[in-house]
Parts: structure tokens; sequence; C-alpha cells
């Protein structure tokens, strides 16, 4: 496969539009206060297409949870910040100052339930849709430089395909981006079952 | 003072939820792990259970079917889900199981004060 059908394209937009709908939600919910969501964006990408994953520098530090699943499409859920973003996304979580110290043992656990939350929330989403059943492996949490991020979620030989959104929390210059990635394969049956919603067979 | 034993890998969920039940006058016990949470069960009866899904070593699925295999006193405690899996088929595969109440994340105080007052009312009653 080299490119999307355009009612897959739609399809998919749509279904991504709903997850993370529900997750703008919940992130609503945690921060008290407005979400701005993105036009999510569906293309198909390869290791050497950087600029699929997220909207940051190849050198600048990003906060990042990896959510694995498997069953009725395999992939992997992620959420990315900016590591000025996240370190004023945990301090609004915890109460505790940006430059306080107690924020660095913090971090870590409140990124992964944050991302666990949030990609739980779009995945699930989907899956509800489709009529689907996803079962998820412990989401992780890592911070580094963003072309060495890339490089360890999609590796040199794969292409994927990438849906993302970027979103905002409004009054507090908090940004980050939410993908998944599909490996090409497991990417088929998600397509069979969008068919199926929509009564018709793929081409 | 009733009991709650809360069952999560995160801290900063177990954080947020004991912040809640110590605001409504329960006593807590933590547990990391659905096997630790087994070990917290069998130490001291709980009047009610709130266990997070998604584990290492033993998720919640795995602890509520233990619990409900049992054939002591412990087989009965109430148990409510507190997850970020917002799929209708974890939902249902929970009430298979024998769970007694369900809650996404992230916490609200107001979904928890009704769903532990609501199930703990309801297994009091049938227990009577």
């Amino acid at each position: 496969m080299t490119k999307l059908e355009p009612r897959h394209r739609d399809a998919l937009q749509e279904l991504f539009n709903i997850g993370a709908g529900r997750a703008a939600a919940e992130l609503n919910e945690m921060v008290e206060s407005p979400i701005e969501l993105h036009v999510p964006d569906i293309r198909i990408a390869s290791a050497i297409d950087r600029g699929s994953l997220w909207e940051v520098q190849d050198t600048e530090s990003v906060a990042s949870v990896q959510l694995p699943f498997t069953g009725s499409f395999d992939g992997k859920a992620l959420l990315a910040f900016a590591s000025e973003s996240a370190s004023k996304l945990v301090s609004l979580l915890t109460g505790e100052d940006v430059d306080s110290p107690a924020l660095d043992s913090l971090r870590g656990g409140t990124l992964t339930e944050v991302g666990n939350i949030l990609l739980n929330s779009v995945m699930g989403s989907i899956a509800n849709v489709i009529g689907g059943d996803l079962e998820y492996r412990v989401p992780s949490y890592y911070e580094d430089l963003a072309s060495r991020v890339m490089s360890r979620e999609v590796t040199a030989d794969a292409t994927v395909i990438v849906a993302r959104t970027r979103f905002t929390v409004e009054s507090l210059a908090i940004e980050g981006d939410i993908s998944i990635v599909f490996a090409l394969g497991a990417f088929e049956e998600l397509l069979s079952a969008i068919d199926a919603l929509d009564g018709g067979a793929a081409a | 003072m009733a009991c709650i034993l809360i069952i999560d890998d995160s801290a900063f969920t177990r954080r947020q939820l004991k912040k809640v039940l110590d605001g409504l006058d329960y006593e807590v016990i933590e547990a990391g792990s659905g096997a630790e949470g087994l070990l917290a069960l069998e130490s001291r009866r709980p009047d009610c259970v709130v266990t997070d899904l998604l584990m290492p070593e033993m998720d919640g699925f795995g602890f509520i079917a233990a619990v409900r295999q049992r054939q002591d006193e412990l087989k009965s405690v109430p148990i409510i889900v507190l997850s970020a899996d917002v799929q209708d088929t974890s939902r249902s595969k929970t009430v298979e199981l024998g769970a007694n109440g369900f809650i996404n994340k992230p916490v609200r105080a107001d979904m928890v004060r009704a769903t532990l007052a609501s199930t703990m009312n309801r297994t009091t009653t049938l227990d009577s």
C-alpha cells in the first residue's frame, strides 16, 4: 500500500477525531482548562519521514508515553510533549512548583498516567465505534531527543500509518501530540472494519 | 470507619484517589498491583476494593477473577473498577467476572463518592 483511498482517509480522520475528542474531554477534567484540538493528519510514513510524528526539531527534548495494543488491530499509541510543556503539566497536576526538586520525582509517574488516560480514550473510542476489542500492554515513559524517540518508535525498515493530532491547553501554553503508529499488515484489519461499517468491501 | 483497599500501579492515581477517600472519611489501604492487592486482602478484609485494570504482574481482570474464585468470606468483597479503559468490551468483561461497579479515569470525587455509596449499600442489603 503506498497511498490511502480518500474514503479510508476520511473514515480514519473521523475515528481519530472521535477518539481525540474523548481524550480532550478527559484532559479538560484534569487541568480544568479548555483544550483546543487541531485537525488530525493521517499519512503513510517511513522512518526517514521524521516530520510525521511530531512538530518538534530533532534536537529538541520530548517526554513521551507509549501504549502498545493488540487485538482487532496492532500498533502503538504515542503521546508526546516538548519538555517544557511536560514540566508545566506535571506542575499543574501535582501542585508542585515548576522549579521544585520534588517535580522530577513525580514527573515520570504523572506523565505515564496522563498518557494512559488520554491514549486509552483515543484507542478505546475507536474500538467502540468499529465494534473491536483491544488489549493493551502497560504504558512506558521516556524522555530523549526527538530524533532518538522517533527512530526508536519507527524502525529503519518500517513503513507505518501515522494518525496525529496536536492539542493545546489554551490558557497554559501546554502543547502535545497524540499519534497512532500502525504496522501496515495490521492496518488492513482496521480498514476491513471501516469497510464493514460503511457496508461495502475494500477495493 | 469503613476501609477501602485501592489497587493501582500509578502512584499518581493512588494519591488522587486517597485524597478523595480521606475527604469522605474512609480509611485507605494501598497496593501497587493485583498480586499485592490479594496479599492486602488476606491480611485485612476491606469494606470495598477499588482496582485499576492495566497493571504489571497481575492485572485487574486477574485480581477480580482470583477473588471471586475464593471459597471464603473474601469471595464476596465488593469490587469497583477504576480504569482508563473506555472500551465497552472491557467494562462488560469486568461485570462478567463479578465486579460491582465501574468508573472511568480520571478520578472524579463525585463519581467515586456515588459509586462507593451505592455499591456498599447494595452489597450490605444483600448480605442482610
